[in-house]
């Protein structure tokens, strides 16, 4: 524990300045905060950014959220699909646009990456819908983060994701275990610090942090069992890379929220990728950055 | 294996795969040798990617049977990469129902896929 304590220290000085949220994205968590806020108010926020507000509005139009092509306005958008689920919706469609899309490493493509990470958020979406979970946006958002770690590690740790993605390749492991080898910390705990820079939700930092060991989040939290089967199924479906192209055992406690019988296993692949179809708008987001290629 | 697009195939380049048209015609064989007549004809048979012999040169490169590529991939290939994905966790007791499940999940879907095109082919006769 404080061996891991001492390596984030060294991690966190090593990084420097990390890019902020866009203030629009931070001022709707803050209104979150109080119930009472009204649409017109949510309105005003995003709309003070143009480009933001075209994304938001072109992706509550995608067939993903239910009214393809219905939703002119903000303010309608919110009477629609809730207040919570425009904020996820700003958070995700500002994401993309804070880490460069150009390739750092050889091996890791950018692009891929954040289909993994669609790939999650639609998947953690899906099974949040399955189980009842009370939020799915928010399970949408956190299948979109789990990884961000690894981006920071490209970005700002250059040498040594350099390394972890060298021993992924030669000795045939997992990210996880080739980072903890190289540097001692893992991608779960830069990301969940990035989180508290952020000043992102309690339970999104714990889902972030703990994707890989749900076992060990806090018993009431179930994000970080969502994300953590997100990515077992993200992985078994082959949407997208993050580093590495191996299944980890899935966690019994996270299985077991999903009560699903064996034989309904090839139905909910199929839910998954009627799921992806869906969630198009997305991929095509992604596929039309500009990259140095 | 590389998995390339069109535009990078060169004269010499060996197949890994057979080329083949939207409607599964094969075009040329595994094994066979790109000349520039196929090459220059590659855009008018509509086939954007190809498969051919060497090391992957960029991640892009790397050939990836499972997920959204079923088209191009035999229910071997399919069933080897799940394998090869969960070769660490095969014997783990869920990871065994989730194998089974997704096998079976590839399996309804490569069905779908290969009558789906005999029916193509049934309805232009
Ligand atoms: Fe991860
Ligand atoms: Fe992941």
């Amino acid at each position: 524990m404080s061996v891991d304590k001492q390596t984030i220290r060294t991690v966190v000085s090593k990084v420097g300045t990390l890019p902020t949220l866009p203030y629009v994205v931070t001022k709707l968590s803050k209104m979150l905060e109080n119930p009472l806020v009204s649409a017109e108010e949510v309105n005003k926020v995003i709309s003070s950014d143009q480009a933001l507000t075209a994304k938001v509005l072109k992706l509550v139009n995608s067939a993903f959220y239910g009214f393809p092509g219905q939703i002119s306005t903000v303010t309608h958008a919110v009477v629609i699909l809730g207040f919570s689920a425009v904020k996820s919706i700003a958070l995700s469609a500002s994401v993309f646009d804070m880490f460069p899309m150009e390739n750092k490493s050889l091996y890791f493509d950018r692009k891929k990456f954040w289909e993994h990470s669609i790939g999650c958020a639609v998947i953690a979406r899906l099974l949040a819908r399955r189980i009842r979970y009370h939020d799915e946006e928010e399970a949408f958002v956190c299948g979109l983060l789990h990884d961000i770690g690894k981006i920071i590690l490209d970005q700002y740790l250059h040498d040594e994701f350099v390394q972890i993605l060298q021993e992924v390749r030669e000795r045939d492991v997992t990210f996880l275990e080739a980072e903890q080898v190289v540097m001692n910390c893992t991608h779960a705990r830069i990301g969940s610090w990035l989180g508290e820079q952020w000043s992102l939700p309690a339970q999104l930092r714990d889902s972030i942090a703990h994707h890989h060991n749900p076992e060990q989040s806090n018993p009431e939290f179930t994000l970080s069992k969502l994300a953590h089967l997100a990515d077992a199924f993200t992985r078994a479906k082959g949407i997208g890379n993050s580093g590495d192209d191996l299944i980890h055992a899935v966690s019994r406690e996270a299985w077991d929220i999903l009560h699903i019988a064996d034989k309904d296993i090839p139905d909910l692949f199929d839910e998954i990728d009627v799921e992806i179809e869906k969630a198009e708008i997305f991929f095509t987001i992604i596929s039309e950055m500009k990259s140095s290629s | 294996m590389r998995k390339i697009t069109i535009d990078k195939a060169a004269e010499g380049m060996v197949l890994a795969k057979p080329l083949k048209k939207a409607d599964g015609q094969v075009l040329l064989g595994e094994g066979g040798r790109l000349s520039p007549r196929v090459i220059t004809r590659l855009n008018e048979w509509e086939i954007d990617i190809i498969f051919v012999e060497g090391e992957p040169e960029s991640p892009d490169e790397e050939e990836c049977a499972v997920g959204m590529r079923i088209d191009t991939a035999s229910l071997e290939e399919i069933c080897a990469t799940i394998d090869q994905r969960f070769k660490y966790v095969a014997d783990h007791i869920v990871m065994k129902k989730i194998i089974r499940g997704l096998k079976e999940h590839f399996l309804r879907k490569y069905n779908a896929n290969v009558s789906g095109q005999t029916d193509d082919q049934d309805s232009s006769k």
